[in-house]
């Protein structure tokens, strides 16, 4: 090797920190062994290796720590809802179903057939309103007045009574339109108990997505600032 | 047990699992520190700074596709963030001593906590290299600290400092003549013994 490992950085370097090619190493090794100024530079360069390892940083108590800290998941304004967020799909389900039977009993008649007489009922209060008690003890006293043989008219209507005047051909009929009204009345909130419960799913579905989607939106920055926080609690910075 | 490879502890991180990242923290954070208190010179602005190098591979841990060593990808974010921070704070990277402090007299106050490397630390010659290395220009100096303290190979400096592996050789070897010439004085002492 004729030329100076002074002058050739590369060589040195590959000597320094045994690194490169084997063959290229061993070169410089025996040149080092005949030429002095090299062998001077190298340890000079070997030293100051060794001097910079005596530079360690301090040995600071560090322990930084990222941990997940329950995300406060920011929920956006939105329209008003009657219901409760904590509320899921099946406790509206429960609650629309409820809120039906109950309207199925506020409406609910009752049918009867009594001597050839059918008898409707619509559920009516307990307390008779003053103006019916009014007519009723008028009807009393136009009976008392006519005698007795015309005090079934009044009484009946008093009752909601609907006498039939026709034959038994016509009384059936008139049940089977009532009872084709009852199922139709069925029907018809059947239909509106299914649509309001598939209204009801759908709004709890896109509720859900959208929150979803603002948790993975939100979740970068909420680590961030989690790990900032903990990070600060920690004594990470001073 | 064989202990979890950083690939492994990645690919756990990368799906929640925070304690694989927190592996990789207290595995990393010492190096990364030591790189940050080497190049600016301050233990508080090293810290933040290893903080800050951990946030941001954090955050952006689901880009990291394995192509470097994660080791690697984590020296690059911080010595970009070092950078920033001297480009930023123009702080002379320097490990500073107030006047009038003596500092191994300071060591042994500290009492047995203090660690031989600590001692070292605030040694004259610790003083010296550190003002040695202060006066490299900041490229010499990274490719210097890269190679010597953290065992980086040549190609993987210049990939870090995204330069030709020639251009590393080269900034390795001025920085090295600079501190032989900086540092011939304590290096007859050493010669001798």
């Amino acid at each position: 090797m004729t030329q100076h490992i002074a002058d050739n950085h590369e060589a040195l370097l590959a000597y320094l920190y045994e690194e490169g090619d084997p063959a290229e190493r061993l070169t410089v090794a025996r040149h080092l062994q005949e030429c002095a100024p090299c062998s001077v530079a190298v340890l000079e360069f070997q030293n100051v290796r060794g001097m910079l390892h005596d530079w360690t940083p301090p040995a600071t108590e560090l322990g930084f720590r990222i941990v997940q800290e329950k995300p406060a998941v920011l929920v956006p304004p939105r329209a008003f809802s009657f219901w409760p967020p904590a509320y899921g799909g099946w406790a509206r389900a429960a609650a629309a179903v409820l809120v039906f039977a109950a309207g199925m009993a506020v409406s609910q008649f009752t049918m009867s057939y009594d001597a050839g007489v059918l008898i409707v009922r619509l559920r009516q209060p307990d307390t008779v309103p003053a103006q019916s008690q009014h007519a009723r003890d008028k009807w009393i006293e136009l009976a008392a007045e006519n005698g007795p043989g015309v005090t079934t008219v009044p009484e009946r209507a008093l009752d909601n009574r609907l006498t039939p005047v026709a034959t038994d051909t016509s009384t059936e009929q008139l049940l089977q339109r009532v009872r084709s009204m009852i199922d139709q009345s069925e029907q018809r909130q059947q239909r509106e108990l299914a649509l309001r419960l598939s209204q009801l799913n759908s709004e709890v579905d896109a509720q859900h997505q959208a929150d979803l989607l603002r948790i993975q939106q939100n979740f970068g920055q909420q680590q961030e600032d989690v790990m900032n926080y903990l990070v600060r609690t920690s004594g990470g910075v001073k | 047990m064989r202990p979890w490879t950083d690939e492994e502890l990645v690919a756990r991180s990368k799906t929640g699992d925070m304690d694989s990242f927190n592996q990789l923290v207290k595995r990393w954070e010492r190096p990364i520190f030591a790189l940050a208190y080497r190049t600016l010179g301050r233990e508080e602005d090293a810290r933040d700074v290893t903080q800050e190098t951990f946030l941001r591979a954090f955050r952006a841990l689901s880009g990291f596709k394995g192509d470097a060593k994660f080791s690697s990808w984590l020296y690059r974010i911080a010595l970009n963030l070092c950078r920033d921070w001297m480009r930023k704070e123009r702080r002379a990277p320097l490990v500073a001593v107030p006047e009038g402090v003596d500092v191994e007299q300071l060591a042994a106050e500290r009492g047995p906590v203090e660690t031989v490397e600590d001692l070292a630390a605030r040694s004259e010659l610790s003083r010296e290299v550190a003002r040695a290395m202060e006066s490299l220009p900041a490229e010499q100096r990274q490719a210097i600290i890269l190679k010597e303290y953290h065992g980086l190979t040549f190609q993987e400096i210049a990939d870090l400092m995204k330069c030709p592996l020639s251009t590393v050789k080269t900034r390795v070897y001025q920085g090295l003549s600079t501190l032989r010439k900086q540092l011939g004085q304590q290096l007859a002492p050493r010669r001798e013994s």
